[in-house]
């Protein structure tokens, strides 16, 4: 039988759990690359930073909300959509601090280079591409909670998925001996 | 139809297969099974969509 391509014995080899977790929420993937999972790692990349692209070019961009309640601008689900929406990590970062606000308080004077991570607020399609970032900050909020439990909790499922004896039995097998 | 439901629609395909396979890439490890799980709910997924819209549809 094949040994499994990274099985639980390179656990020592590994980085502490709360770094991959860490730098799997900042560059999505990166959790499981640093793991040794290339392949996983691409994978949750891809889909990061396709959706969140794509959000982009939808002219959305992560704001920052108001969260004092008395505020007339209070809306509880702006600031539900821009805790998700951080989920992504550095595209979201980017996003975010390239808003006219933080980039006025760094006094950066490009601002007009970085108005394409900002959105369009008034543009018809700000709210799907909205909608896009939702998608891509919660896939690798999943993506990290999935680093928690394969490589660092080690549940019980997950550990004989790492071992290599995922696959169903064939039914040969999975009948009890009489 | 318009440009704007085009693009909706577009949208509700690519989303629900990036959260299918997104769910089904954490819940296994073998690409098979991912693949066979991702293509299983994105078909759920699209089915119980296109009932809620139905229903809506009528309703309206």
């Amino acid at each position: 039988m094949p040994t499994p391509p990274n099985s639980v014995s390179d656990a020592a080899a590994r980085p502490p759990g709360w770094l991959l977790i860490l730098i799997g929420w900042f560059i999505p993937g990166a959790g499981f690359a640093l793991a040794g999972r290339r392949a996983r790692g691409t994978v949750q990349c891809l889909l990061v930073f396709a959706t969140f692209a794509l959000g982009l070019a939808f002219h959305s961009g992560v704001a920052w909300p108001s969260w004092s309640w008395t505020a007339p601008d209070f809306n509880l689900i702006n600031n539900l959509t821009f805790i998700i929406q951080m989920g992504a990590g550095l595209p979201a970062l980017a996003s975010l601090a390239a808003q006219p606000v933080v980039l006025g308080a760094l006094d950066f004077h490009h601002a007009g280079a970085l108005a394409w991570l900002t959105g369009v607020p008034q543009h018809a399609y700000y709210e799907l591409g909205s909608y896009y970032m939702i998608v891509a900050g919660a896939i690798n909020y999943f993506a990290v909670c999935n680093v928690y439990d394969r490589l660092v909790r080690k549940q019980k499922r997950f550990v004989v998925q790492e071992d290599g004896s995922e696959e169903e039995p064939a039914p040969e097998e999975a009948t009890p001996p009489s | 139809m318009t440009r704007l439901g085009f693009i909706y629609l577009v949208s509700w395909i690519y989303l629900s297969a990036v959260i299918c396979l997104s769910v089904s890439l954490n819940e296994h490890r073998a690409p098979g099974k991912i693949a066979r799980e991702a293509l299983r709910r994105w078909a759920k997924f699209m089915g119980l969509t296109i009932v809620i819209a139905a229903v809506v549809w009528l309703l309206d």
